[in-house]
């Protein structure tokens, strides 16, 4: 009797170790920001934490794409130049060629499928390091967005109900942050109960093993860039409907951002772990730390810094995750 | 002749590819042909091969090094800084800042190796951090006025008739090589790239090897950082942006295979010049340096596919 009790102590000491194991980053950041509302009590007034959801679902849509792909084993350096390509085209085409609203959101999300298809496809059939041929589409994409806006600011004037769409609420939830939600909602059921998901995950943990078993394991890979380019180009469109105007370096370090997003949230950049739910926490704990940064006053260069060395620690961490 | 053949064709396929486009291109534009224009393409290139031949070492022992481009910028910020604010002469100033690229190396040399972070994360977050540095202690604003003898020691004068940039960049392509094949650390490179197990079970002290070429190139970037802030005439916190890319392109066009132990110093000049090459003739078309961004990232793409290709049918 006695010995059983003890035993399920131990068990039960043993989950909550386990727990902070799992989650010691998450744990960190937690903390660094509680001592930040205590510092400065406008941190967690509801109007700023509402503020840094909603920055969060910007960050989080691109890294769920990123999820899908450091999952599968690769990476992706070039969402941040789809995000500026996007703005840009939209922009372009709302101002200066008056082309209804809707047909420049598809076109967007096409240019956001059509890169991941490049990024696929030079990937799986040139057989370039991801990393090599996503640098590289980052620079094409970023000289192709300044080549467009010639490095100018587009203004987009009176489209009121494209606005909504990085504005307004729906129920009093941000609308970015309510399709943040719903997409995380469908990234989640993919990945845990649709055969995409496990061969994703077989696919990263083990490319080798998955080609022989029979995985189709170029098509999954290029599916899940084509996924990554999409999202990074939804989130371009929010962004672009938030500030009302084409800005040529939208989404600059947004790839860094969205790493040590997905990073933190126990994505392993080995591949072959991850979970969706730890990106949506990573994405809100990034957005709020550098919400953090800007309320004590941090000047954007220093911010720049602290994000390098956030970005260091939490692949770091999410290494030696992997090797235990 | 045979020896001649196997150089080119197997070794060093850059070279005809070299000719290619400089005889094109030369045909489209006659100035290419002058001797200015060598000069030009030569000079344009310089820079660029300095930091190339450091590169090439990091890649050839299986790593990459990003932070090139902000390594010149903080050097090319601080030095000038040094110089003007506190009327240091050059001549100390000059080892200050190559010292910098000293550490850095080291540091990302400690990551790679001890806590054994992939290569590209480390060096991409000291991408951030530096280039973020750079940016607050110049506050964004061009530090310039320099002294004269700064400039033409380091740009402006000639050596033996070779302008000084051109020179350097010889002089250092040179030893690269001879360390690369005649030095017993330049062969431990090859075998560290090529298996790092075997080269750690056969007792060599891949530890060293690997911060020693983090080292290299981070020295390399400083030096190129300083040779462009003589040529600009003043520290700019914005100087080696996407720098990075330029230099990886350099090497792995000349050769260099990304994570596989292969690839020479003299192929990486001919790559580097390839790029020079591309640089100035489209500048001469008018092009803006937008153009040259997407021209830059599609050679890249266009000059791994068909190595790829090369490698799988030789």
């Amino acid at each position: 009797m006695m010995s059983e009790i003890s035993v399920k102590k131990r068990n039960q000491f043993y989950l909550i170790k386990n727990f902070f194991i799992k989650n010691q980053l998450l744990i960190i950041i937690l903390i660094f920001i509680i001592v930040i509302g205590i510092y400065k009590p406008v941190f967690l007034s509801t109007y700023n934490l509402m503020n840094i959801l909603r920055t969060s679902a910007l960050l989080g849509i691109v890294s769920i794409g990123m999820t899908f792909i450091m999952i599968s084993g690769g990476i992706d350096l070039s969402i941040g130049s789809v995000m500026g390509l996007v703005s840009v085209i939209i922009a372009g085409l709302t101002t200066n060629n008056k082309v209804p609203i809707y047909y420049c959101i598809i076109v967007a999300l096409l240019i956001g499928i059509f890169s991941g298809l490049i990024n696929g496809v030079l990937i799986t059939r040139g057989r370039i390091t991801p990393f090599i041929a996503t640098l590289a589409t980052m620079v094409i994409l970023r000289g192709v967005d300044l080549i467009y806006s010639n490095s100018r600011t587009i203004p987009i004037i009176g489209l009121e109900r494209f606005f909504i769409l990085g504005r307004g609420t729906i129920f009093s939830v941000p609308i970015p942050l309510f399709i943040f939600i719903i997409i995380s909602i469908i990234a989640i059921i993919f990945l845990k109960y649709h055969t995409f998901g496990n061969y994703i995950y077989a696919i990263g943990g083990n490319y080798e093993a998955s080609k022989y078993s029979g995985i189709r394991v170029d098509r999954y890979i290029l599916i899940s860039y084509i996924i990554g380019g999409c999202l990074a180009s939804l989130s371009g469109i929010i962004y672009t409907a938030r500030l009302a105007s084409g800005q040529p370096m939208l989404g600059e370090n947004f790839e860094m951002m969205s790493i040590a997003a997905v990073c933190v949230g126990g994505t392993s950049l080995l591949g072959g772990i991850g979970s969706i739910y730890g990106t949506l926490m990573g994405a809100i704990l990034i957005s709020a730390l550098y919400n953090s940064m800007s309320i004590i006053g941090l000047s954007t260069f220093l911010q720049e810094v602290a994000v390098g060395i956030v970005l260091v620690i939490a692949v770091i961490f999410s290494i030696k995750r992997k090797r235990s | 002749m045979y020896k001649i053949k196997n150089f080119i064709l197997l070794e060093n396929p850059i070279i005809l590819f070299l000719i290619g486009i400089y005889l094109i291109f030369g045909l489209l534009n006659k100035n290419m042909f002058s001797l200015d224009g060598l000069t030009n393409i030569l000079i344009q290139s310089s820079v660029i091969g300095i930091m190339a031949v450091g590169m090439t070492f990091v890649i050839v022992s299986g790593g990459l090094d990003l932070s090139v481009g902000s390594l010149m910028a903080i050097t090319s910020v601080l030095v000038s800084l040094l110089i003007k604010y506190l009327n240091i002469s050059f001549v100390y100033v000059v080892p200050i800042g190559l010292f910098l690229g000293v550490i850095s190396g080291i540091i990302i040399g400690i990551f790679v190796v001890y806590v054994k972070l992939p290569p590209f994360i480390i060096t991409l977050g000291m991408l951030i951090t530096l280039s973020g540095s750079a940016r607050l202690i110049s506050k964004a604003h061009p530090i310039s006025g320099l002294p004269e003898n700064f400039q033409n020691i380091f740009w402006h004068n000639s050596i033996f008739f070779i302008p000084t940039p051109i020179f350097i960049w010889i002089v250092i392509s040179i030893i690269g090589i001879i360390i690369q094949k005649f030095t017993t650390f330049g062969r431990y490179c090859y075998l560290i790239g090529n298996n790092q197990k075997a080269a750690e079970i056969s007792g060599i002290n891949i530890n060293r090897v690997i911060i020693l070429t983090y080292m290299i190139s981070g020295t390399l970037a400083s030096l190129a950082g300083i040779m462009l802030t003589a040529r600009l005439n003043s520290g700019q916190a914005l100087v080696g942006r996407g720098m990075e890319i330029i230099v990886i392109a350099a090497v792995v066009l000349g050769g260099t295979k990304l994570f596989k132990g292969i690839g020479n110093v003299l192929g990486t000049v001919f790559g580097t010049a390839v790029i020079g090459l591309i640089y100035v003739s489209l500048s001469f078309a008018g092009l803006s340096t937008n153009w040259q961004e997407v021209g830059l990232g599609a050679i890249l793409i266009v000059a791994i596919i068909i190595d790829n290709f090369r490698s799988r049918y030789i």
